[in-house]
C-alpha cells in the first residue's frame, strides 16, 4: 500500500479521527522522501547541521536556508519500548513489537518501529539499518532494524 | 485505586504489561469527568482573612518540545536541560519557582503532580527537587513520600489513584484545600507550604507552583 501523504493521511486514535497528518513546508521534503523509500533530513546550509523533526530555523547558528538531503540509514537504539498492548486492531497481530528513539549518524533522533535482527534482539546500543515497510494502516514507512 | 481499594506491589507486578516497563497499573486511570475546577485570584490587600485565602509565594514554568525526539534537541537551559529524555522542564520550573520563593525543597510540606505513570512520579520527584536524580526509587522505598514521617505526595490519590482529572487546577485546587485545613481526603496536619506540579504533552510543557497559607510567609 502505498499512501499519498502529500494530500494528507487521517489520524486516527481507535475509532476516532484525530485529525489528519498533513504536509507543512517544513516537512513537504519527508513526505515527497517516502514515494521513494527515502528518509529525507533537513541539512542547514549555514552550518551543517541535520535537522529532525521539521524546523524552519537552525538554533544554533540563525539560518532559515535548508536543503533536504537522504539519511544514511544507519544509526543505533537510544531508547525503547516493547508494546504487549495493541493500539488499534490493525496491530493486534504483530504484539508484541518494539518501538524507540534511534540516534542516526547524521546527529538526529527518529521514533520509528524498530525490528530485531536475525537473531539479535532489540537492545539500547544496537546498530539499525534503515528498512522501508508496510505499517498496518499507516502504508508504507520508514522502520529500523537491529543489525547487530 | 478508587473502587479497587489499596494495591500492593504483587497486584502491579501482576497487571498486565502495555509498552514495557509500564504495566496497566502503573499507569493513570482513566478519569470520566463530571466536576469542574475554579480559582479565583487577586491581590493580598484585596481579600479579608475571613477568606482564608492561600497565598502564591512562586512560580515558574518550562517548555521543552512539542514530540518526543524535539525533546532531544533542545538544550536551551544549560546544565538542567542538556539532550537527554531522563530529566524534564519541570526541573527547570521548579528552580525559578523556588527561586522566587526564596525556598528550597526542604521548606515544602506538601507536593502535587501531574504525570500519570509510576516511573513519572520518580522522575518528578527527582525534578521537583526531593531527592537526588536517579534515586527517586530509593527515595520513595526509603518513607520518602510517606504522609506521617516524609512528604505527603498526591494527596488525593494523584493521577494513579484518583484519575487523569482536569489536569493542573485540580492538582492546584487539592494543595490550597490542604493549607485552608479544608481537604476533602486525608488532612495533612501543620502545612504550610504545598508545591503543585502541572504538566501537558508528553512530558513537554511543565508549570510549578508554590503556595503558603500566611502572608509574608515566603
Amino acid at each position: 500500500m502505498r499512501l499519498d501523504w502529500s494530500i494528507g493521511v487521517p489520524l486516527m486514535a481507535g475509532p476516532y479521527q484525530m485529525g489528519l497528518y498533513e504536509p507543512s513546508p517544513e516537512t513537504a521534503g519527508y513526505w515527497e522522501g517516502l514515494k521513494s523509500d527515502q528518509l529525507m533530513i533537513k541539512r542547514c546550509l549555514g552550518c551543517a547541521r541535520h535537522h529532525h523533526p521539521r524546523r524552519i530555523l537552525c538554533a544554533p547558528c540563525g539560518s532559515e536556508q535548508f536543503e533536504w538531503v537522504p539519511a544514511s540509514g544507519r544509526g543505533r537504539v537510544y531508547t525503547f519500548s516493547t508494546v504487549h498492548r495493541a493500539p488499534r486492531p490493525e496491530f493486534e497481530s504483530e504484539i508484541p513489537y518494539s518501538v524507540g528513539v534511534l540516534e542516526l549518524e547524521e546527529g538526529v533522533y527518529f521514533f520509528s518501529r524498530i525490528l530485531p535482527g536475525p537473531g539479535a534482539d532489540v537492545r539500547i546500543g544496537a546498530s539499525v539499518q534503515l528498512v522501508f515497510r508496510e505499517v498496518g494502516p499507516s502504508g508504507r514507512l520508514p522502520n529500523f532494524q537491529i543489525v547487530d | 485505586m478508587r473502587s479497587k481499594g489499596p494495591l500492593t506491589v504483587e497486584d502491579v507486578l501482576a497487571s498486565k504489561m502495555l509498552a514495557s516497563p509500564i504495566r496497566i497499573l502503573d499507569s493513570s486511570t482513566w478519569f470520566k469527568g463530571g466536576f469542574g475546577t475554579a480559582v479565583i485570584v487577586t491581590r493580598a490587600d484585596k481579600v479579608s482573612r475571613e477568606h482564608n485565602p492561600i497565598y502564591i509565594s512562586g512560580f515558574g514554568e518550562a517548555v521543552t518540545h512539542e514530540w518526543l525526539t524535539d525533546r532531544m534537541h533542545f538544550s536551551g537551559v544549560e546544565p538542567a536541560l542538556t539532550a537527554n529524555l531522563h530529566t524534564t522542564g519541570a526541573k527547570v520550573a521548579a528552580d525559578r519557582a523556588y527561586a522566587m520563593a526564596g525556598l528550597t525543597p526542604g521548606d515544602i510540606d506538601l507536593a502535587e503532580t501531574s504525570v500519570p505513570f509510576t516511573f513519572a512520579n520518580m522522575m518528578a520527584l527527582e525534578d521537583l527537587g526531593f531527592c537526588k536524580k536517579g534515586e527517586g526509587k530509593d527515595f520513595v522505598r526509603g518513607g520518602g513520600i510517606s504522609y506521617d514521617t516524609g512528604l505527603p505526595f498526591n494527596t488525593n490519590g494523584g493521577y494513579l489513584s484518583f484519575g487523569q482529572a482536569p489536569h493542573g487546577m485540580h492538582m492546584a485546587v487539592e494543595a490550597i484545600q490542604q493549607l485552608r485545613g479544608q481537604a476533602q481526603g486525608k488532612q495533612v496536619t501543620q502545612a504550610r507550604r504545598g508545591l503543585a506540579h502541572f504538566h501537558g504533552g508528553p512530558l513537554a510543557g511543565h508549570c510549578v507552583m508554590i503556595f503558603s497559607n500566611q502572608e509574608g510567609l515566603q
